[in-house]
């Protein structure tokens, strides 16, 4: 250890010098208080003896100025006193001495205290490298959680740049979306086009599970599933959605994740929808005032190696709007329990008077007041109307 | 993750005890399924009597443990919650998976 002694009478500090020296530590003297303030500035120091009554600073002081300052580490402080009144070690003690020692000092008494010194010294030397260590692993922790973070972020604008524009109003299909993913980043993504002057294309799908991985796979599904895909297309038509998933279902099968799949056809002449329904929520369909949800299930893609998936068709007609959204909505969690559809539906039932995007945006609004609480699920949601 | 399994004849029925399985769960969900099958040659049945909602990734987990079983006597599913059994209808896996309303 290494001891500060601060005393102004010479012989005072010869006998603490010996008997500091003869425990085995090393020392440095000052002879006064503001001596040991500049010193204490300049090295480290594990104990203070001080004097009590000293000129320019006493020891009071100094006790008082050590505690009110911030050393990074711990200074033991010793107080020497020739007072023994109890109210005097009671104001020693409040300006924060540790341990107090009589005049003169006597050899076994303050070998004592400064072994005493010694264990709370050692005791702060260990909790000082805990501190150290736990505070390095929390700054790399930190570093390898903004990482992440950064990635999720940097994976979620990256999918979000593969995103229709946000209002295409085509002949005779006018559409909008809402697409917001969750911190988590979900595998959420929705997307529509004119294959040729006869069919649109729009799809919704929602990959199992969160993350980098969900949105890899969310980015391979968008490339696989564009304008220019064989996958798509087919003789310069529209291949079958029955057949697109059946596709989808055996190119997937090998990885451990699935995906439920809403994808349609329109015809923009006869109006004609043909779509599969591959474990996805049933789409809504808001047909003069009144919503009805179509299809009754299916199953979804790259889960079994057995599954059939079929072809629906309806035929649409002037007016009718057409909502394709993924559980994130329904799923929400209020303290009355899921969203659900029902309530999806008499929303955007209420509103189908209203401009297509109101709509959305009026859902968006219930059911966020329906979660109270965060609401931290991706939200997709494709609406088209005639 | 608390499981807990008994045997009754040559099935092992599993219930979990759990509201919820979620994402952050599956893993852990799957693990120990793994773990309670090891040495049980006979049908499984999981009990889901106390589970309220299942998620995309809790599915996954539900039908990867079919998966496994399937040369093994099986996987059977045991009281279905209303929200879990219409997930189950939504995704057509009511027609792969054997249900039981009661676990007699």
């Amino acid at each position: 250890m290494k001891v500060l002694i601060v005393d102004d009478t010479p012989s005072v500090q010869l006998v603490l010098q010996r008997i500091i020296q003869k425990l085995g530590h090393e020392w440095s003297v000052c002879s006064n208080g503001a001596e040991a303030w500049d010193l204490l500035q300049l090295e480290v120091f594990d104990v203070v003896v001080v004097d009590w009554v000293m000129p320019e600073m006493d020891g009071v002081t100094l006790c008082r100025k050590i505690r009110s300052h911030d050393f990074g580490y711990y200074l033991y402080l010793i107080l020497c006193t020739s007072k023994e009144e109890h109210s005097d070690l009671l104001e020693g003690m409040n300006a924060g001495a540790d341990d107090f020692t009589v005049k003169p000092p006597r050899l076994d008494e303050f070998a004592v205290r400064i072994r005493g010194a010694e264990r709370i010294c050692k005791l702060q030397s260990e909790l000082r490298a805990q501190h150290k260590a736990l505070q390095s692993q929390h700054t790399s922790l930190t570093a390898v959680y903004e990482s992440m973070a950064r990635d999720l972020k940097l994976a979620a604008q990256s999918l979000e740049r593969l995103l229709p524009q946000r209002r295409y109003d085509g002949d005779p299909v006018i559409t909008r979306y809402l697409f917001r993913p969750s911190s988590l980043l979900g595998g959420d993504f929705l997307n529509f086009f004119q294959l040729n002057s006869g069919h649109l294309i729009f799809y919704v799908f929602d990959v199992s599970g969160h993350g980098v991985p969900a949105a890899l796979k969310s980015g391979t599904l968008c490339h696989l599933l564009n304008k220019d895909s064989e996958l798509v297309s087919v003789d310069d038509g529209p291949r079958g959605p029955a057949e697109v998933a059946a596709r989808l279902n055996r190119l997937f099968l090998v990885d451990d994740d699935y995906f439920t799949l809403l994808y349609g056809v329109l015809d923009t002449h006869t109006l004609e929808l043909r779509y599969v329904q591959a474990g996805h929520p049933s789409p809504l369909l808001v047909r003069d005032g009144g919503g009805r949800f179509l299809g009754d299930g299916g199953f979804p893609v790259s889960l079994l190696d057995v599954a059939v998936f079929e072809e629906r068709s309806i035929l649409l007609k002037e007016g009718d709007r057409l909502y394709l959204y993924s559980d994130g909505i329904t799923d929400a969690d209020g303290d009355e329990g899921p969203y659900g559809a029902q309530r999806l539906s008499e929303v955007l039932c209420g509103k189908s008077a209203a401009p297509l995007q109101e709509s959305l945006d009026a859902l968006l609004e219930q059911v966020g007041h329906w979660c109270c609480q965060g609401w931290d699920d991706d939200v997709s949601i494709l609406a088209l109307q005639i | 993750m608390d499981i807990q399994s008994e045997t009754i004849g040559d099935t092992l029925v599993a219930g979990l005890k759990k509201k919820r399985l979620l994402t952050a769960d599956s893993e852990a969900f799957k693990e120990r399924m793994t773990a309670l099958f090891e040495g049980h040659e006979g049908p499984v049945v999981l009990d889901l009597a106390e589970v309220e909602f299942i998620d995309s990734s809790g599915l996954g987990a539900v039908v990867a443990l079919f998966k496994m079983r399937q040369e093994m006597g099986g996987l059977q599913l045991a009281r279905l919650q209303p929200n879990v059994k219409s997930l189950l209808k939504l995704t057509r896996l009511d027609r792969i998976f054997v249900v039981h309303e009661t676990l007699d």
